[in-house]
């Protein structure tokens, strides 16, 4: 019987879902708490096929890939996906490089040239968020230069050096709604619309999510979006414009709890039965 | 299973699934509780730890 070590840190209703759905399939799930290892191969406990990383902390995730990857262990996601969905602009870059449709972006470390940008891209309303970071957390949408200045003067007093690269994005009239679509491999097995009345449409934000039927247009940008950043288990945000599908960004390690009961699909199911393939495929 | 919420006091009665590190929520004062140990029939909970700058997705 194949075993999966999920590696966690807390757990959440999503973890819960993985754990369900792997009992329900001929398949041995460890569970190891990350914050609990050493990362070393003496100490580490190498009982298990394949790796599914599950970290609710980007750094300790990333470092336990790493690791993992360079003992000779498969681990979902791979460490250059990780890398690549993590960082905003590593994702950006990489949906322009391999042309997948995207909104217009730029990183600047100063007012002047935000300025620059803001005005070849038409003009405000922009977005200013961390290229590292999550649930809708420290997300600007400035409006007028005077509200830039504010925002790139509170940056500065950051410490932290990566609030001093600014990534901004022209912000995109979306009509109150955005798709998240589930990508396992090269399937997207499911997908919702998030609505809210907040410009910000996360569910872990309040926002209200709903079953987005899964049309030819959406499976093809989600497909290219996906080799673009190097495949695995993938939950993109798309934003729905006159001009098609456009991909915000990608995450790494998806949250998806709210997302079976609307969808009817059985996303965590999904991921184990793509681990299972994965190690097969392996092992050939 | 039974525990004790660490903030109001509230008592819980929790199903045979639950998991050690697992998060819940306190329907009484709504506090975010995390599960420290798990033993026959005693769950031990402590206050979630806070979000950190690099959780997420
Ligand atoms: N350029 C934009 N134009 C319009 N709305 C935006 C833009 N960027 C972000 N949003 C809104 O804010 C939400 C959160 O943005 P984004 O996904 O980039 O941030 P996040 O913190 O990484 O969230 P998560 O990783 O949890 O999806 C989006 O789902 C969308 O509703
Ligand atoms: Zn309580």
């Amino acid at each position: 019987m194949i075993s999966i070590g999920l590696f966690h840190s807390t757990i959440r209703g999503d973890e819960k879902l993985i754990i369900k759905a792997a009992k329900k399939r001929k398949v041995n799930l460890k569970l190891y708490d990350i914050r609990n290892l050493i990362l070393e191969k003496s100490f580490f406990p190498f009982d298990f096929d394949i790796a599914l990383n599950r970290s609710v902390s980007n750094t300790k995730g990333r470092y336990l890939t790493a690791f993992l990857e360079s003992c000779g262990i498969k681990v979902v996601n791979s460490l250059s996906v990780t890398q690549n969905c993590e960082d905003k602009f590593f994702t950006s870059l990489l949906l322009k490089k391999n042309n997948v449709p995207t909104i217009p972006f730029a990183i600047v470390f100063s007012l002047s040239q935000a300025l620059e940008f803001v005005e070849s891209v038409g003009g405000f309303p922009v977005v200013i968020k961390p290229t590292l970071g999550s649930w809708g957390r420290l997300l600007a949408k400035v409006n007028d230069k005077d509200a830039l200045e504010a925002i790139i003067e509170h940056k500065n007093h950051f410490t932290s050096p990566h609030h001093q690269a600014f990534y901004i994005q022209k912000y995109v009239d979306k009509n109150g709604r955005d798709i998240r679509a589930f990508c396992v491999g090269n399937n997207v097995i499911a997908a919702i619309y998030r609505k809210s009345s907040h410009w910000i449409t996360n569910t872990a934000r309040g926002g209200k999510a709903f079953n987005c039927p899964i049309n030819r247009d959406l499976e093809l940008i989600c497909q290219k979006a996906s080799l673009a950043v190097g495949g695995g288990i993938l939950a993109m945000d798309i934003f729905e414009t006159k001009e098609g599908y456009l991909i915000n960004e990608i995450n790494h390690t998806m949250e998806f709890k709210n997302s079976e009961e609307p969808t009817g699909v059985s996303i965590s199911g999904a991921i184990i039965d793509y681990c299972i393939d994965l190690f097969q495929k392996n092992k050939i | 299973m039974k525990g004790t919420c660490p903030i109001c006091d509230n008592q819980f009665n929790f199903q045979d699934d639950l998991e050690v590190s697992e998060i819940i929520t306190c329907q009484e004062c709504g506090s975010r509780l995390v599960v420290v140990s798990l033993e026959k029939n005693k769950v031990d909970l402590e206050e979630a730890p806070q979000v950190e700058e690099d959780w997420g997705e």
